[in-house]
């Protein structure tokens, strides 16, 4: 069997929010579990995290926003992401993001959502499946 | 902007009662409001310092937001320990210009975040108050008995609460409450029930303000100063957290003091990890939630009712900011760029030049942005 590298993940915190308790929590659990993860720091632009996911090859996107503004940006994301060519890679998001907008959110095309009070078991198996999924595509 | 209005509306200097939070050190560890380096930052805070103390005698400078840091990780100890590091950073260098401690000190106050534990949130504060005393009366040599009252508000709490069985949370603030009451804040701002799910309903606010009113004016928690005080379990946490702050101080002045731990991440690296060690807590159950990992129902949907924003606002505001864009005198506005931008450079105190550009429109982005030229942009250390 050939070698395969471990899952890449990147963390992005878009916009002005400075809430990244949750992405730091989030990134150190996914180390632990044996994934490659790449945390933007804050203030990142959604340009800036398309440019990096595609730059460094990442098996899923995170992202963790809890100023409210999910769905502009998650809108915004899978379209930069598109327009790069880089449709393939899921994004998947954390925060407090209310649960009317789920829906609305995967309609945009986001893969999975953890809000508010999901455990980091949860979110490590949420986010392992769907960049394994990407992977085999 | 304040002072601006103030002016504008007729208003003397002298008149303003203002308590801005104005603390840059804790937003490179928590909140991520930074755009400066951190050595510019400080002295942009200690700018205001300087300007409150000979222009609006009544203002509260300073706010320290300690309570940020225990909000994301940090515990009682650190959050005491790192809020008076970062408290005497702004001091220290208040006093470097010249400034009197007894002037400065009563300039600086805190904000604090309680848990639910109350007994140790009430030796917390207990704690906090001897140390503050203590250290500045005999290592910052104040004299007027005011510098040594630690002026604190406390409150927060919203890392505690539950998603699951929303009204529980009614519950848990008013155990932040009595931990504060009990341990001797001042003043009182708790978390909203409803605040895992959305900002605030009008309802639950209403809600977190008339807990606090009931306990005080009709469980009557405010009627004695103290009121832990002898008691032997008190007395003994208060005398261990006291210990615990000290050692923590020490550890950052042994890394160089607080700005240089800020610089190298250090604080935030152990901020982070305290939060991550925690959330591991929860998800065992080693740490209860009742409702949520305890005696919890799984397949109970829960919701309430969202706060709704106005989608206009938006547009409104970007309307609003073009037409001042548009009034405003062109020519007045680069030049007060201009000045502010040459203060910066020049290490004057640059409130007097912001207070120009404010008055003549100037925006925050272009004020921000001539000072970015001269300070650079922060660049967050790696934290894990």
């Amino acid at each position: 069997m050939s070698q395969r590298r471990p899952l890449r993940v990147l963390i992005g915190k878009p916009g002005l929010d400075g809430h990244d308790v949750g992405a730091k929590i989030v990134s150190m659990a996914l180390r632990d579990k044996g994934m490659e993860v790449i945390y933007t720091g804050l203030h990142s632009t959604v340009e800036q995290i398309a440019q990096i996911a595609l730059q460094e090859d990442v098996d899923v996107i995170g992202l963790s926003i809890l100023s409210g503004a999910h769905l502009p940006i998650a809108q915004k994301l899978i379209r930069k992401l598109q327009e790069k060519g880089a449709s393939d890679v899921p994004v998947v998001m954390g925060g407090v993001i209310p649960k009317k907008d789920i829906p609305v959110l995967k309609q945009y095309g986001v893969a999975e959502v953890c809000p508010f009070s999901t455990s980091l078991t949860q979110v490590v198996e949420t986010v392992s499946k769907i960049a394994s999924t990407r992977k085999r595509t | 902007m304040y002072v601006a209005v103030a002016e504008k509306q007729g208003v003397g200097k002298d008149r303003i009662n203002i308590v801005t939070q104005n603390d840059i050190l804790k937003e490179y560890v928590v909140r991520g409001a930074w755009i400066f380096p951190p050595k510019p930052a400080l002295r942009t805070t200690v700018d205001v310092i300087e300007y409150c103390a000979k222009e609006i005698p009544k203002a509260s400078p300073v706010s320290v937001a300690a309570g940020h840091m225990r909000s994301s990780g940090a515990t009682a100890a650190q959050e005491i320990g790192w809020g008076f590091a970062i408290a005497f950073a702004y001091l220290q260098t208040a006093l470097d210009r010249g400034m009197d401690v007894d002037q400065v000190a009563s300039f600086i106050t805190f904000t604090f975040h309680n848990k639910l534990n109350f007994f140790e949130e009430a030796a917390k504060y207990r704690a906090a108050r001897r140390i503050w005393a203590k250290l500045l009366k005999e290592r910052f040599g104040a004299k007027n008995p005011r510098s040594l009252l630690l002026r604190s508000f406390g409150g927060g709490g919203m890392e505690e609460l539950t998603m699951q069985e929303p009204l529980n949370n009614i519950i848990r603030e008013t155990c932040v409450a009595l931990g504060c009451i009990l341990g001797g804040i001042q003043g009182i701002g708790l978390c909203c029930y409803d605040e895992a799910y959305t900002i605030p309903s009008p309802e639950a606010q209403l809600i977190q303000m008339r807990t606090v009113q009931i306990l005080m004016e009709e469980a009557n928690l405010g009627d004695v100063a103290d009121p832990m005080g002898g008691s032997y379990y008190i007395e003994q946490l208060t005398a261990e957290l006291e210990k615990a702050i000290m050692v923590v101080m020490e550890d950052v002045e042994k890394a160089g003091g607080a700005v240089k731990a800020i610089e190298d991440g250090l604080i935030q690296r152990i901020c982070a990890k305290g939060a991550y060690e925690r959330q591991k807590q929860i998800d065992s159950g080693e740490k209860v939630w009742v409702g949520a990992n305890k005696y919890g129902s799984e397949d109970q949907e829960w919701d309430v009712k969202l706060h709704e924003y106005d989608p206009t606002i938006q547009e409104r505001q970007i309307q609003k900011l073009n037409q001042v864009r548009k009034q405003r005198d062109h020519a007045k506005v680069k030049q007060c760029l201009q000045e502010l931008k040459r203060a910066a450079e020049s290490g004057v105190n640059i409130v007097p030049f912001t207070l120009e550009a404010v008055k003549a429109y100037a925006t925050i982005g272009e004020m921000t942005g001539v000072l970015r030229e001269v300070f650079g942009e922060f660049k967050e250390p790696a934290v894990f």
